[in-house]
Parts: C-alpha cells; sequence; structure tokens
C-alpha cells in the first residue's frame, strides 16, 4: 500500500497518481495542486509528507460574512490594512512555517503572513479590499491548515503582556553593578587622593541608584508584605521589606551623618537576587493554556435558519422548512431560535432535535468514546459533536444558561489556590520573623545599657543581616528548577506552588475513560460463529463503505480480509448498515437491528453484532483499552496515598479493575461532573489534599476543586481543560515518580533552609556584637544567596535524573 | 600658605591643561610625568589641608576649590 505524498497517511480507500505522486485523497492531492502552480513544492522537501488532508469545510465558515464577528476577530483594521491572527493547530514543523509565511505568493491581497510556532499561531496583514477575511481562512483550510476560531475569539480582550519583572530585575541590576562599583575605593580603602576627593558624590551617586531599587523594583515586597500584615499573616516579604526599610533608611543617615558609606550595594543586590528568584520561579509554556473553559472549544457562530415572513408557501409552514440561513454569533441564540448543525460541528447549546438524524460524539463532554443516537424531538446537550450529516434542532436554554456552560457557573472556578495556600516559605518565615525581631530588641537592650549609640547600629545591623534573602531563594530556585525537569519529561505545571502542594496529596483521584483508558487503541474481540472468508470479505467491504465512527474502527482491525465490491448497501442512521454481494447479505449493527436480540451478550461494554443471510451471528465487543503499566502505577501511588476511580460510565469494568487496584481503593461509577466536583469537595472537608487527574471537560469541575488538577492529553497541543498541570498520557505512568520528586524537592528546600540558617548566625554574630561593616554585609549576603542557588541548582538536578527520558 | 594654594591651583590648572593637549598620545615618559607632579602636588596638599584644619589660615571655600581640581585630574591621570 502507497503513502500519501502530502499527508503520509496509507493510500486504503482511494489512491491518485499525480505527477509520479500518490495521494489518498482528493484534498490532498488539491493542496499539492496549489502548492505547485504556485511554486511552492520546497514545502515537501524541508520535511517528508508534511500535510494534512483538508476536512470538508462547506458553510463551516460562512459567520465569516457576518460583520460584527470580522470587526471582533480583526487586530487592526484601517483602510487598505487588515491584521488577523489565528491559532492553528496542524502547525508542527519548519515545512508549516516555511508555506504559511510564503502565502503572499498564492494569493497577493496577502502582504506578510508571519508564524509563532511555539504558539502556533498566525499573524496574517492583508488588503480587505482584495481578499475578504472568509477566503483567507478558506485558502488556509484549502492547504490543511484549518484556523481554530471559538467563542474565546470573540470576547478576546487585547493581551498585555507583563513585562515589569524584567523591567524591576533590569533596573536592580543595573543599579546593584553601579552601586558595587562606586561602594569599591571606600570597602578596601584606597588611599588614592584623588578617589578620597570623589567621596562624598560616590555616596550621593549611590543613594540616587538605591531611590528605584527601593521604590520601584522593591515595591512588591513592601505592598506584599503590608497586605499580609492586613490579613494577619506573617508571610516572608515581611522580614524583606523590613530589611529593605532598614538598610535604605540606615544607608541614608550614614551618608547624611558621615558615618559610613552606608549598605546600598546589599540593599540593591537583596532586592536584585530576590527579583532574580522570582523570574527563575515563573516558567511558562507558550504552547500551552491552563485556563481553558468551554470558550475554547465552542464556534463563534452558528447558521440560525429564520421563518420568512412573506411569501413563506404553506407547504414550507406546515413541514416547518426554514427557508434562508443566517449566521448568529452563539451569544445571540436564545430559546426557540432554530439552528443548522453540520456533519461535525460542534453543539453550542442545549436544544431538541427537529430535522435530521443526529449521531452525537460526547467524548468531547463526557470522555466516553461511542457516539450516541437521537432521534426527532430527542434533547440534545451541548458540547456534543453531531457525526452523521446535516441536524435542525430548536434551541432550549441560551449558551450561557446551557448545561455544560452551568459547570462553569460553579464558584470553584472562580476561586485562586494559590491564595488559598500557605507555602513552606511562609510557614517558615512567621516563625523566623518573630525570632529575628526579639534578637535584635533583646541586643538593643543589652546594648542600650552599655553603649547607647551603638545600641541602634546593633538594632539596624540585626534586622539589615537577618533579611531572609536566602530562604527566600530556596523555594523559588528549586521549584523553577522542578518544573523545567517536570517540563522537559512531559509535566507540564501551571506554576511553582503547585509542585509544593503535589508534595501534601494524600489522595488521588483518577476517572477512567480518556484517563487509565486510551482513544487512540481501541481493544476489540468477537464472540460467536465463525465467518465464512466470503462473509468476512462482504462484512469488512460494508464497513469500509460506513462513516460511523465503530465501522471505521472496525474496518482498522478487519482490513486484511480482503475487500470486494459490494453489490448493495445501505446505513439505517441510529441503526445499523447492510452490504450485499452476490447470495451474502450481512447486517451490521445493534442486536435488534440484526434480528435477534435474545443473543445480547450480557457484557455492558459497546458491541457491534453481525447477521448473515440474517442468520445471527454473533458480536464485536469494544473493549476499554487501559494504558500500559496501569497496576505498577497503582501499586506505587498506594504507598504513600489512596485511590480513588470516578467514572462517568456504568460499572461495566468494576471487576477488571478491582484486578488492578489496590483493596483499599475506592471505586465510584456513574458519576456526573458535577458529582465529582462534590466527591471532592468532600474529600477535602475530611481534611485531604487530592488530587484529581482526569481528560475530558466532565472532569473541569473535579479539577478546578481539587488542591491539584492534572489534566491528561494524548497531545499537549490540542485540548485540556482548566486545570493545574498537564501530564503527557505516555508520562502518566510516571506520576507517582513525579509525586516522589514534588516531596524530595521540599526536602531541599528544608536543607537550604538550615543552610542560610547558618548564614544568618553568622551575620548575626557580626551584628549583635556591633561588629557589621558594610563590607561584612557586602560579602556576607551575595555569597549566602549564591551559594544557596548553586546547592538548590545540583540537588535538582540529581534528583532530576531519576526520571527516565 | 595661602599664596601656595593659589600657586598650586595654577599648577593643577596648567597640568590640566597639559593633559588636554597631550591626551591623544601614549607616551610612558608623558604619562610618567604627570603621575609623577600630580604626586608631588597632591602630597603638598594634604600637608596644607591638615594645617587649615587645625589653624584654619585662609577661607576654606579656597581650599575646596583646588581639591576639587585635583580630584578630577587625579582621575583622567591615575585610571
Amino acid at each position: 500500500m502507497e503513502n500519501c505524498y502530502h499527508c503520509g497517511d496509507a493510500c486504503r480507500d482511494t489512491t491518485i497518481v499525480r505527477k509520479d505522486k500518490f495521494f489518498c485523497c482528493q484534498g490532498c492531492k488539491m493542496v499539492f495542486d496549489i502548492l505547485n502552480e504556485n511554486e511552492l513544492t520546497y514545502y515537501y522537501d524541508l520535511e517528508s509528507t508534511p500535510g494534512k488532508s483538508p476536512l470538508e469545510i462547506a458553510g463551516r465558515y460562512d459567520f465569516l460574512d457576518n460583520q460584527p464577528i470580522i470587526d471582533q476577530l480583526l487586530e487592526f483594521d484601517e483602510q487598505d490594512t487588515q491584521i488577523v491572527s489565528f491559532t492553528i493547530p496542524h502547525i508542527h514543523c519548519s515545512s508549516c512555517i516555511w508555506v504559511l509565511e510564503n502565502l503572499n505568493k498564492i494569493n497577493p491581497a496577502i502582504k506578510t503572513a508571519q508564524v509563532n510556532f511555539p504558539e502556533k499561531s498566525i499573524r496574517i496583514t492583508y488588503n480587505s479590499s482584495e481578499v475578504q477575511l472568509k477566503e483567507l481562512v478558506l485558502l488556509l483550510c484549502r492547504l490543511g491548515y484549518e484556523p481554530n476560531i471559538s467563542l474565546e475569539d470573540f470576547n478576546k480582550k487585547e493581551k498585555k503582556i507583563d513585562r515589569s519583572l524584567i523591567y524591576k530585575l533590569g533596573i536592580a541590576g543595573f543599579a546593584f553593578g553601579n552601586i558595587m562599583f562606586l561602594s569599591f575605593p571606600e570597602y578596601f580603602e584606597v588611599d588614592e587622593f584623588w578617589l578620597h576627593q570623589f567621596k562624598n558624590m560616590f555616596r550621593w551617586l549611590m543613594f540616587a541608584f538605591s531611590l528605584p531599587v527601593v521604590f520601584y523594583s522593591g515595591r512588591g515586597y513592601f505592598e506584599s508584605a503590608y497586605k499580609g500584615l492586613r490579613s494577619g499573616i506573617l508571610n516572608i516579604d515581611v522580614p524583606i521589606a523590613i530589611g529593605i526599610a532598614v538598610l535604605f533608611l540606615r544607608s541614608t543617615l550614614d551618608i547624611i551623618m558621615d558615618w559610613g558609606t552606608g549598605f546600598f550595594d546589599s540593599l540593591a543586590g537583596l532586592v536584585f537576587f530576590l527579583l532574580l528568584g522570582k523570574f527563575f520561579q515563573q516558567k511558562t509554556y507558550a504552547f500551552l493554556s491552563f485556563e481553558r473553559d468551554y470558550k475554547s472549544y465552542f464556534p463563534i457562530a452558528v447558521t440560525q435558519l429564520m421563518q420568512e415572513e412573506d411569501g413563506e408557501s404553506a407547504f414550507a409552514k406546515a413541514k416547518n422548512l426554514s427557508t434562508h440561513e443566517q449566521q448568529t454569533p452563539v451569544y445571540e441564540l436564545k430559546p426557540g431560535h432554530r439552528i443548522l448543525i453540520r456533519n461535525n460541528e460542534l453543539i453550542p447549546t442545549d436544544g431538541i432535535l427537529k430535522e435530521g438524524t443526529a449521531l452525537i460524539d460526547y467524548s468531547f463532554v463526557t470522555g466516553e468514546a461511542v457516539p450516541v443516537s437521537k432521534v426527532l424531538g430527542d434533547k440534545i446537550y451541548a458540547g456534543g459533536r453531531q457525526q452523521a450529516g446535516v441536524i435542525e434542532m430548536e434551541v432550549t436554554k441560551a449558551v450561557e444558561q446551557s448545561y455544560l456552560t452551568q459547570l462553569w457557573n460553579n464558584e470553584v472556578f472562580s476561586k485562586n489556590k494559590a491564595t488559598t495556600f500557605e507555602n513552606l516559605t511562609d510557614q517558615i518565615s512567621r516563625r523566623f520573623t518573630i525570632g529575628i525581631l526579639s534578637i535584635a530588641v533583646v541586643a538593643t537592650i543589652i546594648w542600650l545599657f552599655t553603649n547607647p549609640f551603638t545600641a541602634f547600629n546593633v538594632f539596624t545591623a540585626v534586622l539589615i543581616v537577618a533579611c531572609p534573602c536566602a530562604i527566600a531563594l530556596a523555594a523559588p530556585f528549586t521549584l523553577g528548577n522542578m518544573l523545567r525537569i517536570f517540563g522537559k519529561h512531559k509535566l507540564y505545571l501551571k506554576e511553582s506552588s503547585v509542585l509544593e502542594q503535589m508534595s501534601h496529596i494524600d489522595t488521588v483521584v483518577f476517572d477512567k475513560t480518556g484517563t487509565l483508558t486510551t482513544h487512540r487503541q481501541n481493544l476489540i474481540s468477537y464472540e460467536g460463529i465463525n465467518l465464512t472468508d466470503e462473509e468476512q470479505t462482504v462484512l469488512t467491504s460494508t464497513l469500509r463503505a460506513s462513516n460511523h465512527p465503530l465501522s471505521r474502527a472496525l474496518y482498522d482491525m478487519l482490513q486484511d480480509q480482503g475487500i470486494c465490491t459490494l453489490d448493495e448497501f445501505d446505513e439505517h442512521t441510529g441503526s445499523g448498515i447492510t452490504g450485499s454481494r452476490g447470495k451474502i447479505s450481512v447486517k451490521i449493527g445493534s442486536p435488534t437491528f440484526v434480528g435477534n436480540q435474545a443473543q445480547m451478550n450480557p457484557s455492558t461494554n459497546t458491541q457491534v453484532h453481525i447477521s448473515s443471510n440474517d442468520q445471527y451471528k454473533g458480536c464485536y465487543i469494544f473493549y476499554n483499552n487501559y494504558r500500559d503499566g496501569m497496576q505498577q502505577l497503582f501499586s506505587n501511588l498506594n504507598r504513600t496515598v489512596q485511590l480513588v476511580i470516578l467514572s462517568g460510565d456504568n460499572n461495566g469494568e468494576e471487576a477488571f479493575l478491582k484486578t488492578q487496584l489496590p483493596a483499599n481503593a475506592i471505586l465510584k461509577f456513574n458519576q456526573k461532573p458535577d458529582d465529582k466536583l462534590q466527591f471532592i469537595n468532600r474529600l477535602q472537608q475530611e481534611g485531604k489534599k487530592v488530587m484529581m487527574v482526569g481528560d475530558g471537560l466532565n472532569d473541569a469541575g473535579a479539577l478546578a476543586q481539587s488542591n491539584v488538577g492534572i489534566a491528561v492529553s494524548e497531545d499537549v497541543n490540542v485540548f485540556s481543560p482548566a486545570c493545574d498541570g498537564i501530564i503527557d498520557a505516555s508520562k502518566l505512568m510516571d506520576l507517582a515518580l513525579f509525586m516522589n520528586l514534588s516531596r524530595r524537592s521540599i526536602r531541599i528546600i528544608k536543607y537550604a533552609f538550615v543552610f542560610s540558617l547558618f548564614y544568618n548566625l553568622i551575620g548575626l554574630a557580626f551584628a549583635v556584637t556591633g561588629n557589621l561593616a558594610p563590607v561584612v554585609a557586602a560579602i556576607l549576603m551575595p555569597l549566602s544567596s549564591i551559594s544557596i542557588v548553586v546547592f538548590t541548582t545540583i540537588s535538582t538536578y540529581l534528583i532530576g535524573r531519576k526520571i527516565t527520558p | 600658605m595661602k599664596k601656595e594654594v593659589t600657586q598650586l591651583h595654577s599648577r593643577l590648572k596648567q597640568l590640566q591643561f597639559m593633559y588636554d593637549q597631550n591626551q591623544d598620545q601614549e607616551c610612558e615618559s608623558i604619562q610618567l610625568y604627570f603621575k609623577t607632579e600630580y604626586a608631588q602636588i597632591t602630597a603638598r596638599l594634604k600637608t596644607i589641608e591638615e594645617h587649615q584644619s587645625r589653624n584654619n589660615q585662609f577661607p576654606q571655600f579656597l581650599l575646596a576649590d583646588v581639591l576639587q581640581t585635583a580630584g578630577i585630574l587625579g582621575m583622567y591621570v591615575m585610571v
């Protein structure tokens, strides 16, 4: 069998030959022709088989005729220049970048096209008087680069990139370098006549450099400390803010009174290192989004069917036929509206089936892969994808009131987990701050009786040297490093606090379908009377002709049995298919359809029944295909956590799961999205720290409610509900190891705290005895920071090596 | 003493002028000459500074001007 020159798929059903090259479908051939006509075949030289078969898109982008929608999508619109950005999930290689950035060779109305590879997006500048936005999108679709235009784009606000931390870091670094440079002559007591003349100027310059450091770069610490104190929390920013304030005031006083050079270099160094820690802790994955909700997946507009007021025929009225179509933004849909859903389109809101045959794939919502048939008058819920032609439905609820979107109204989605979690640094900081303030007061009182002038110096010196720079750096560098190591091994965490929360987890809840099972391969077995070779050939050929997902899955398994040309083929939507050749006629579908309800297999798994010449033969049973290594994962996890399985499916696989799970594991079936959320809530009320591992939108509530929500994704670029982390499905079996490493990371932070406490004790020895010279602080403070950074980096590197690539 | 301060100031100005004239030449002898001359002037200035702090023989601003000029020239010559 030949492979397609464009997309690389096997040419199964059809093989089209064009210029000595094989193509699997007309779509792939058409893309080749377009590229060939425009001298863009270099596309195939950069990468082999880089393309994707263009999908059927008839009518899908008609909403781009709607001016308010166009206005909403355009980033810039002025005279002959329009700019628009699209996310294109298929962008994956250098060929994609090359062809997309050369779109202007295909259509000169496109001025420039720039691909953002990490974000899989393209920014196109074009002239709308020569090419319409819809034509532009259709061109992308024809090339196999279908843009993802969702409801999220309709509400998108201009993205503001917060670079303030970089500016703060830059300013602190610049000031730190200059102040250090200006401090050297005094530190090293350079006995140069001319330098001595500049002493005062240098001091005031240092003061000037320290102003933006304190009032701009360090402002966040004062704000955070103030907020913390106002809420009655002694967070780590309290001693830091005290340290910065005392350093600044004492140094300013030093130079005003000509007592010395002050501690401006220590001040700038402190802020610089602290901001460096913050910067290091910030790890973002441009290609991932941890905040997706239904808006990212819903269409921006749908085809609304409008009743013509005048001229409508009695027949149309009687048959309730619609007479013209209009593209309506989904937010404008109201109960009573009639909408048209085409094949493969997503249903944006709840409604009732009015025309056509519906076969709805709810895997997007429930994780259940088998599509559900609906008949006229049946209720259809939002989030399903129609898979059997065109249907008409009547809207019963507005988009924001549909069953699926209601889930997002739960307060759990507006809760910020990070703010409700007290991290290890803050816990230490509480005791540390009280301890340091006590030492400062006691030391000052003692000095007041012996040497009152030194008492002030001692008080400020204790607060300066005890500033918990090293403590504040231990967590950011350890967690930042681990975040990168986890990311390299395909567990992408939203922020470093998630890693810390992971270390406290004592209960892990798994969703079943899509999480423990994989959609990629079906496990299918046959139970019944063996089919003859002729029957098998007719069966395979009949399956080949059907587009039903179960038929496709069966055909994939049986295709080696050979095919023939059928004399007859018929599809009975919602029931099954029939095919015949010569004397053999097969029926494939439900037990009722094949004519033998009595033979129904008692298994709760999905079944496809077969009959030949009206004689029942048997059935193919579709089993969930569990991921390899599941039992080992459960066994590893069970050493430290309680395991729970929450499944939206029936309990058909309970017996099998019990063989895989430890005896104390909890199994719950028939769990709706809200049941999952409530179950986790109850566990938390019992004091459990819960990790939820799920995949579909049905898990979104549970993922948000849990202390740590991890979404499992077969392709991290394509789908993941709002969560705290995304794990590549191939790495799910390493979850126990990741959790173990998160606990070890916390141990590293604790060691680093002890290490930094050692530095603080040395500094305090200088401070309480009244011997803290600026040069001592200038050496001790950066030394402690750098050694903590080195210690945490080496330690995390060593423990990170335990993860196999 | 006051006269000596004025003379030292003139000498510093003169040296500064000479430095400006020769700053594009990387002649080691000239550099050495400036350093030697500068060291002599600053040694004398230190002595005057000490006297002045004890005796306050002339207005302070006079010495401050000279020290400022010496500081700037020092930065050119010594760095």
